[in-house]
């Protein structure tokens, strides 16, 4: 909706928002708002306010003025999200909490970190780690994400093959449901459960349900030592035959990550990373606990990683050696970047034995549409990140690439797999999550959607359809 | 034995709901227990014939089975691949179903060191209060595609609704396992916790009763022989059949006088001052105390804390089983109930006496 056809915001709405947020943290100037339109994806629209609330008191009177104007209400972190949850399709409001950026207390003794929704992942992990422990989530904009999106969109990293995903991690939360009321959920016990599970409802809801103000996040000791390993195969079968059989055995790594074929020829292509000629696949794998025992788990993840398939196996134990096999992985995104700066990332799941029949059909798919596919990811969990190499300006390769994506979405759940891993649904895979929920499960995600926000103020048109 | 009822409590369900019929989902019974006690007079809907492993890929660390599934033949299933649940569930009088595992929410001594049953149930499909089926989440670690249902469904005590089947998420058992005692005292088992809590220990499990603290030691050799070189302590002969009894209420404190209590704290949270008898489990976060002290004392000095007190095996409801809901939480979960079971049919009281 073009802002021309919006009915401007009441008088009093503003008047009652500048009373809540005072004038500096309120803009209305069309040219600044435009800054606050657009996340990670492709999307961008223009809020008519934008409001920066500093308290959780600030953003219950917030929603309360919105519920009373029937005000659209978008709430965002920094904006690093890759699905448009937090673009503001229908204008209204835009509220952001980057400047809820307070640490509340870190709690060592009961292993855990009281923060406000706008304070950095970074900035958790560095609190924490002044303590010995960290906060398992790790999305790749771990450096720049804010605590309230990282939980908003469930967004969990390379750790979560060992330490779980946003939902494992997290006691409680303080937040301002769509209705205006405030929510407290889960306690700072590690049995945080009275009733039904509210916390694990609201993250993963992408601002639907309700607003989080504040978390309490369980904190994990920092492990002593950790070993990475680069094992090359000639082909996906060998290297998702290993993936299985690293999982079955008892040393969970904590990280697993797979770049398929096309990825290491693109490395090939722009870095001096040394490979085999004939790499299939690659998996970085890393191990981490007590320094006595990193030998012995090195030793099970090489037993479990042989197969007929197996070309190389490098081993790194001190910084340098760690660099310089992480350096490989790390060249992909600037020869992507380069490649294709405008590329889609999806973020598909599927069953770890199904990974090669997902690749073989990513292949055929890529074949089929003219559009260079390249596949890396989270193997561990089978959270593969698919790349679709296009230029977003060319109309035909757009076309193209969306007929693509429409069979890519299809396959992964032939392969009785899930949308997205970590990315959200947001805008961008909104159409598409009839083809994995069915009719009556959607039902009732919407009825509960109108419990918590009887207003439907709350990002209207996002995560679930109509 | 395998066998799938899901229509017939489909259309169970929808004559219940069509005639505003309440009924009981139960299993075996075992855990009767806990939360509230409900009354007789509704029909019973038994899932114990609703059986059978659909899907079990033990490279997948995932395995989907039948609510009505006795909870020894899968973990029987499970031990042939050598492996298990890693949340210990409770299997009260060695019976228990898969359903009553989920609808419980309840986790034995590796919970605040593997995760809890929340953490393992990666999708449910379930009959509302209408009879109508739903299907959420799936067989794979990650999934962000709309509401978490199946982790809303675990602990609802079948209030939501009939869980049909669920797929689990399942672990590697470890290589070795130990369990060391210390002679320490509640306080002094306080203190251990907070000085091993900050370090990356195999431990998966810790409990502290009668002035002895355990320990049990779970992971590759190496890393069980480094934690017990920092911990100290003497090896614990027959320690698997110790924590089966804990995880299964059957150690002689559970049998001893007094009203069973579990407070649920903040692992360092000091010894609070009540009468009767303390163990201490999860290192901290879950007591159960014997008492005769009364509800509200106990739930205040929970509250005072941050923490929450459940009754077990209530007599009768004149004590809440469960701790009460502030009343915005206690709101939403009636209209969740609602938005599940619109004529409140599941389970009625069972939970609590709104709903």
């Amino acid at each position: 909706m073009s802002v021309e056809m919006q009915e401007p915001l009441p008088t009093t709405f503003i008047t009652k928002l500048i009373e809540c947020v005072g004038e500096k943290n309120l803009l209305t100037d069309k040219n600044e708002c435009w800054n606050y339109g657009y996340d990670n994806s492709r999307g961008h629209a223009l809020p008519q306010a934008v409001a920066f609330a500093i308290s959780h008191e600030q953003v219950l009177t917030i929603v309360g003025l919105c519920n009373q104007h029937k005000i659209p209400l978008t709430t965002r972190g920094r904006g690093t999200g890759t699905t448009g949850a937090t673009v503001p399709l229908h204008g209204g409001l835009v509220l952001s909490l980057e400047r809820m950026n307070k640490i509340i207390r870190v709690d060592p003794a009961n292993r855990l970190i009281v923060a406000e929704a706008g304070v950095t992942n970074k900035e958790i992990q560095i609190a924490a780690g002044e303590h010995g422990f960290f906060w398992p989530p790790d999305p790749t904009s771990a450096a720049f994400c804010s605590i309230g999106g990282n939980l908003a969109y469930n967004s969990a990293g390379p750790r979560a093959v060992k330490y779980g995903t946003p939902r494992d991690n997290v006691l409680g939360l303080r937040a301002v449901s769509g209705a205006g009321d405030e929510l407290r959920t889960g306690t700072f016990t590690t049995k945080g459960v009275v009733g039904y599970d509210l916390t694990r409802l609201i993250i993963g809801s992408e601002g639907t349900l309700a607003i989080i103000t504040e978390a309490t996040l369980k904190l994990t000791p920092l492990p002593a030592s950790k070993r990475t390993m680069r094992v090359v195969y000639n082909d996906i079968f060998s290297a998702s035959q290993a993936v299985a059989a690293i999982m079955a055995q008892p040393v969970t790594p904590c990280a697993l990550e797979f770049i398929d074929h096309a990825a290491i020829e693109m490395i090939r292509d722009f870095s001096t990373a040394k490979l085999p000629d004939n790499a299939g696949a690659l998996l970085m794998i890393e191990v981490d606990g007590p320094n006595s025992a990193m030998s012995d788990a090195v030793d099970s993840i090489h037993e479990a990683a042989k197969n007929k398939g197996l070309l190389s196996f490098d081993e790194a134990t001190s910084a340098e050696e760690i660099a310089a096999l992480w350096a490989t992985r790390k060249a992909l995104s600037p020869a992507l970047r380069k490649v294709a700066p405008k590329k889609i990332n999806e973020d598909v799941v599927v069953p770890v034995s199904h990974i090669p029949e997902l690749i073989n059909g990513l292949e055929k798919l890529a074949t089929q549409h003219g559009i260079k596919i390249v596949n890396f990811g989270h193997a561990g969990n089978g959270n593969i990140h698919v790349n679709l190499l296009i230029d977003p300006d060319d109309p035909v390769e757009m076309k193209a690439a969306h007929e693509c994506l429409d069979e890519v979405f299809t396959l992964v759940l032939k392969l009785e797999g899930s949308l997205s891993g970590e990315h959200g649904v947001g805008i961008e895979k909104r159409d598409y999550i009839p083809r994995e929920l069915d009719k009556n499960a959607l039902k009732l995600m919407q009825s509960i959607r109108l419990e918590f926000d009887p207003e439907k103020i709350l990002n209207q048109d996002k995560t679930l359809p109509d | 034995m395998t066998q799938d009822l899901s229509k017939e409590f489909q259309e169970k369900i929808e004559d219940c709901f069509d005639n505003s019929r309440c009924i009981n989902i139960c299993g075996h019974d075992s855990k009767q227990f806990y939360g509230r006690t409900i009354n007789n007079q509704y029909e019973k809907l038994s899932t114990i014939e609703h059986q059978g492993v659909i899907d079990y890929q033990p490279t997948e660390l995932v395995i989907t089975v039948r609510s009505g599934t006795p909870l020894a033949e899968v973990e029987s299933v499970l031990d042939e691949k050598n492996q298990m649940f890693a949340f210990e569930p409770p299997q009260f009088n060695q019976q228990g179903t898969i359903g009553g595992m989920i609808a419980s929410g309840l986790s034995g001594p590796a919970r605040p060191f593997a995760g809890s049953v929340r953490d393992a149930v990666l999708g449910v499909s379930c009959l509302n209060g209408k009879g109508e089926k739903l299907v959420y989440g799936g067989q794979v670690m990650k999934n962000v595609a709309g509401y978490d249902i199946s982790r809303l469904m675990t602990g609802s005590m079948g209030t939501l609704g009939l869980i049909l089947d669920a797929s689990i998420k399942v672990m590697p058992k470890p290589e070795q396992t130990i369990t060391l005692v210390l002679e320490q005292s509640a306080e002094q088992a306080l203190q251990t916790w907070q000085k091993l809590g900050n370090q990356a220990l195999a431990i998966s499990a810790s409990c502290q009763f009668n002035e002895q603290l355990y320990i049990r030691l779970s992971g590759n050799a190496a890393a069980v022989k480094h934690a017990q070189s920092m911990i100290g302590g003497e090896p614990l002969k027959e320690d698997k059949q110790f924590w089966q009894q804990l995880r299964d209420h059957e150690l002689d404190f559970f049998q001893g006088p007094g009203s069973l209590w579990r407070l649920s704290l903040a692992g360092a949270t000091m010894q609070l001052n009540l009468s009767g008898d303390t163990l201490i489990d999860w290192a901290g976060a879950q007591r159960w105390i014997k008492t005769d002290e009364s509800d509200n004392v106990i739930r205040h000095l929970c509250e005072s804390h941050g923490g929450h007190a459940a009754l077990f095996a209530p007599p009768d409801n004149k004590i809440e089983a469960f701790h009460p809901l502030a009343p915005g939480i206690a709101l939403l979960h009636k209209q969740l109930k609602q938005a599940f079971d619109p004529v409140g049919i599941l389970n009625p009281l069972r939970m609590t006496a709104d709903y």
